[in-house]
């Protein structure tokens, strides 16, 4: 157990020093939220509070849970909304075998936590969206990802739906009010304590090259993971999303220019089931959407959590076919069904195993880079005094391991001087502070010809990010023949990872040498 | 063989199929994240 993607280190970090009362920082010298889930951070200090102190192994548990609880409650949803036993394994069961489901369930991250939380909202709305338990888990998958957002305007879209084709009136303000004052006290919480609304890690997806892409590039990518690996209930579920909020939008628009409600069934079961498949719908084409306009993320972690809702909605579409069939064909419909479906979870799984092979692939790279990272760590807290401030740009499983050292993150995830030299369009005063505070060690991802990410990141700063100025020179040429290189790794696929002693006379040279 | 595919489909489509089917999917996902935690499978 253990080696998990860099990034759940970062939140593993903020979590420790939040259960032993230093605050919900990665520093000891400066207040910043980098922690990519306040939730799922919460969760993780309160449980290293209590005695769990490997949280590696907590987070593999966390998700292995979380996925086993979105596997049932999502067959659930999709069993109850479609009356059928079969058609839900048939699109469960490709997830249930992928990589992106299976690896990032125990990748250390939120990703399948959020989808669990997800995935019990919507099943919580089959009883009522202004329940307690669905306002309440409306209201945690709020503080757990920024992308709870759309789910929010999800149901106040269903709301205000309803309210126009004069159906429902209470709904709607209990609904807004959950939101709004859930946005508003994690707002003033992170203005409170971090000066800042937007966390961090928001904030440099705005402007790092690594997570921008154009909208073309969105596209294929989102193409790509959607169609390529899960292409059979994302084509169904698009479709599917695509023609019910169609269909509701032309309802609602008859429903207000006729000033009459508009036609619905009188049973409350069916009515509740048409409210959730059109809270699904609008869930779906509302993050697709925040897929090609938003940042990117490695193997799609961020699409990872419609995996489950498009499963359900491609069911109904399943069962819309099925029942079709079976009318077209009253001799030969149901063996036409149960062939269809075969080839359906052939093909589905087929395409899942692929996906599976990618990111165990992945994964591997990943693990065996953690292995490096945290010997480096280990180093550090053992032999590094404890005031030396270290450089680097690869912080997660470096600075998890070396707790009780502050490090100065150059890509700007963890550390604020960068970003905020960066948005004042001068990388000059990151300089200055570097030249000031001199951290006299660099722990860091490199390259087997000797460059370091980090020198070049503080050099080179215009390759890395937007917004700066073109520069032939360097800002700061870090590599220096007094520099001494004090651990390093090599890794398989051509990293190395080093830990070097930097001089101090680094700082003082003015010229590329 | 017919008697055998309709006792299969029997149970696929009886009262308890809905725990057999969600449970063999607990048990894929479970089995699939489990060897993802393996270190051979990290190291491999």
């Amino acid at each position: 157990m253990g080696n998990q993607y860099d990034d759940s280190y970062i939140t593993f970090r903020h979590a420790v020093n939040l259960a032993l009362g230093k605050g919900l920082v990665f520093n000891s010298y400066e207040r910043v939220n980098s922690a990519s889930s306040f939730l799922y951070t919460l969760l993780l200090a309160g449980l290293y509070r209590v005695g769990f102190h490997d949280l590696e192994a907590v987070s593999a548990i966390i998700g292995l849970l979380s996925g086993c609880v979105i596997v049932v409650a999502t067959a659930r949803l999709a069993g109850a909304l479609s009356r059928s036993v079969l058609l839900p394994f048939i699109a469960m069961l490709p997830l249930c075998v992928s990589g992106s489901m299976t690896g990032w369930a125990v990748s250390g991250m939120e990703t399948t936590f959020y989808a669990a939380l997800v995935i019990l909202y919507l099943v919580s709305c089959r009883s009522g969206m202004t329940t307690t338990p669905s306002l309440v888990l409306l209201a945690l998958c709020l503080i757990t990802r920024p992308e709870g957002i759309i789910l929010w305007i999800s149901a106040i879209a269903v709301e205000l739906s309803e309210r126009v084709s004069g159906l429902r009136h209470s709904g709607l303000l209990k609904c807004a009010a959950v939101g709004v004052s859930v946005v508003l006290l994690q707002s003033g919480l992170s203005v409170w304590c971090y000066g800042s609304i937007v966390p961090q890690p928001l904030e440099l997806k705005r402007v790092a090259l690594y997570y921008h892409l154009t909208f073309a590039q969105s596209f294929r990518y989102v193409r790509d993971f959607f169609v390529s690996r899960f292409g059979v209930i994302s084509v169904a579920g698009t479709c599917f999303a695509v023609v019910v909020t169609l269909r509701n939008a032309v309802q609602c628009s008859l429903s207000w220019w006729n000033g009459g409600p508009a036609p619905s069934s009188a049973d409350p079961e069916k009515r509740s089931a048409e409210r959730v498949c059109l809270l699904m719908s609008l869930f779906v084409l509302g993050s697709m959407a925040s897929y090609l306009v938003g940042p990117y993320s490695d193997f799609g972690r961020y699409m990872v959590p419609l995996l489950p809702v498009l499963a359900v909605v491609s069911v109904l579409l399943f069962k819309s076919a099925s029942d079709g069939i079976r009318g077209l064909l009253p001799e030969h419909g149901r063996s036409a069904v149960y062939l269809i479906g075969l080839l359906l979870v052939v093909f589905g799984c087929h395409q899942a195993l692929a996906d599976q092979r990618e990111l165990s692939a992945f994964f591997g790279r990943t693990a065996r880079h953690q292995e490096a990272r945290k010997s480096l760590g280990m180093w550090i807290e053992d032999n590094v005094p404890k005031g030396e401030v270290i450089l680097s740009s690869d912080l997660g499983a470096i600075a998890y391991f070396a707790m009780n050292h502050d490090f100065i993150d150059v890509f700007g995830l963890t550390s604020a001087a960068p970003l905020t030299a960066i948005k004042q369009r001068n990388w000059g005063a990151f300089v200055d502070e570097l030249k000031r505070r001199k951290p006299s060690w660099v722990a860091d991802t490199g390259f087997p010809d000797g460059r370091l990410q980090s020198f070049e990141i503080v050099g080179f700063p215009q390759h890395w990010f937007r917004g700066l100025p073109f520069r032939e020179s360097s800002y700061l040429n870090l590599y220096f023949s007094g520099n001494q290189v004090v651990q390093q790794r090599t890794t398989t696929d051509g990293y190395v990872f080093r830990l070097v002693k930097i001089a101090a006379a680094a700082y003082e040279q003015r010229e590329l040498e | 063989m017919k008697a055998k595919l309709s006792r299969l489909l029997g149970v696929v489509s009886g009262p308890v199929a809905p725990m057999i089917l969600t449970g063999a999917l607990v048990i894929a996902f479970g089995g699939f994240a489990f060897m993802a935690l393996l270190p051979n499978h990290h190291n491999g």
